[in-house]
């Protein structure tokens, strides 16, 4: 080799990326080309120079004062008690004004969400062609507390379905071990079987043109999180996990296949429904990201479980 | 059963604050290369962080934490960049460059830190990049790859013209005021 050519392995040679063999090769050069080692020892100096000098430049220098604020509320985050400590360390379900108070604030919210939810169309989320200013129809009493109770019903489930999120796809800590799609299809209802299969086609067909970055499928499986089976596929978008999580349900449909976002504190959910089925999309992307996923999928898993429920329909 | 306990996420919050904070100013250097702005540094190092707390049990410990953290961060600069409709330098810009970098100056003596900074600043930005994150930062090759999602080859020749360039900078540094060369 030539000097010329020892040269363009110097940057390398600086960086410790050299190959063994290679790197004895450059070592034997230098001990016998001075102009080389000058060479070699001007770089290294700049290196260094320039390392010192952006290090110590008072521009990239971190503002104390941020740094410790900043470091005070990542603190403040991470110790914050959830949601159900708050509750029991103000011991309100042994108080029964504090009791009765939150049932009365739970009862108003969950008013709120459901007359929302069927007086407007989320924007971005569900395909409707209804007009913006949609008159309510009246309902009567009976009929509004049978709402109601599906809606607490239908919300129970989804904490059921960012539970087992949360206790199987981020870290296990369930009590069952879960069971195979193909065990769960001869137990628990055939469309278990391919479910994976139904959830990952449409993925590869919606985003393998885009600029989406690469979902991986990890696992599938059936698994019980308080008292609730699922059917679960766990796919990866960059480092963040998303379950795909499929149960049972004779809660009465109101628009089948419309997706529906939910947000909770910290995870997103985005379902849609079946006849006798309920899927949840569960991760902490972004809403419309989490949202996008559950609407790719939608079609070719509602068609999965439905081919199934017509079959159970008519073979009863 | 629902969310994690107090005890594991004091856990979790000190074995954070072992690893990752440490890293804090690091992390704020590299934004503000990124971003030259102060105040879009911090909240690029607010957001880097925030999410790294929300993510850190994907982390493995001992691993490069500092690696992690700013993989994150060039993740949530490229979101940004998005948002704001600013595109990627044409790639060509280096071949033109490289046409016009054909010798290796002797490196002047007697430089003070604020005339490399200089000197720096004025090469064009995926150089600059490149000779911050190895040279500075002293991130491998492939670590340098996989941020900027680039080849590893690409990011070999640019830091190859990124020094070329900065010597050439420095010495016609040293030629306008003066300062002896040494090489």
């Amino acid at each position: 080799m030539r000097c010329q050519e020892f040269k363009e392995l110097f940057d390398s040679y600086l960086g410790d990326e050299l190959l063994i063999e290679t790197n004895h090769e450059v070592l034997r050069h230098l001990e016998n080309c001075a102009a080389c080692r000058g060479e070699l020892a001007a770089r290294r100096e700049l290196r260094t120079r320039v390392r010192v000098a952006v290090k110590n430049a008072p521009v990239v220098q971190i503002n104390p004062a941020f740094a410790m604020r900043l470091q005070a509320n990542l603190r403040e985050t991470a110790l914050r008690p959830t949601f159900l400590e708050k509750i029991k360390s103000n011991n309100l379900f042994g108080n029964p004004a504090m009791l009765g108070a939150a049932m009365c604030v739970l009862l108003i919210m969950l008013g709120g969400f459901f007359w929302l939810r069927n007086s407007s169309v989320p924007k971005d989320v569900v395909q409707s062609n209804q007009p913006d200013n949609i008159a309510l129809p009246v309902k009567s009493p009976a009929e509004t507390n049978l709402m109601q109770a599906v809606h607490i019903a239908w919300q129970e489930m989804t904490r059921h379905a960012v539970g087992d999120h949360e206790n199987c796809a981020l870290e296990f800590k369930l009590p069952e071990e879960p069971i195979t799609l193909s065990e769960a299809a001869e137990k628990y209802g055939k469309y278990n079987k391919n479910l994976d299969k139904a959830v990952i086609a449409p993925l590869r067909e919606v985003f393998s043109d885009k600029d989406f970055g690469k979902i991986e499928f990890l696992e599938s499986h059936s698994c019980v999180f308080d008292g609730r089976r699922f059917a679960h596929v766990v796919l990866q978008y960059r480092t963040r996990r998303i379950s795909v999580l499929v149960t049972d349900t004779d809660l009465p449909v109101e628009n089948e296949n419309r997706v529906l976002a939910q947000t909770s504190e910290i995870m997103r959910v985005a379902s849609f429904r079946t006849a006798h089925h309920a899927v949840f999309v569960v991760s902490d992307l972004s809403e419309t990201e989490n949202v996008t996923i559950a609407k790719a999928i939608s079609p070719a898993v509602s068609r999965h479980i439905e081919k199934i429920e017509k079959i159970e329909k008519t073979g009863a | 059963m629902f969310g994690i306990g107090r005890e594991e996420r004091e856990k979790e919050w000190a074995a954070f604050e072992a690893e990752a904070l440490p890293l804090m100013p690091d992390v704020f250097r590299v934004a503000k290369w990124l971003t030259r702005d102060v105040s879009e540094a911090e909240d690029l190092t607010q957001e880097t962080f925030a999410q790294a707390l929300k993510s850190f049990h994907r982390y493995t410990p001992d691993t490069n934490c500092r690696a992690w953290l700013v993989t994150i961060l060039y993740h949530l600069n490229s979101k940004r960049r998005y948002k704001l409709g600013q595109l990627k330098l044409v790639e060509d810009v280096e071949e033109q460059i490289a046409q016009t970098v054909a010798f290796e100056p002797p490196i002047p003596q007697h430089l003070t830190d604020e005339e490399i900074l200089q000197a720096l600043e004025r090469i064009p930005k995926q150089f600059r990049e490149v000779v911050i994150l190895t040279d500075v930062e002293e991130f491998s090759y492939k670590e340098v790859a996989e941020l900027l999602q680039t080849p590893i080859g690409t990011v070999m020749s640019r830091l190859h013209r990124g020094r070329r360039l900065l010597r050439q900078q420095l010495t016609e540094y040293a030629h306008k005021f003066g300062i002896a060369a040494e090489g």
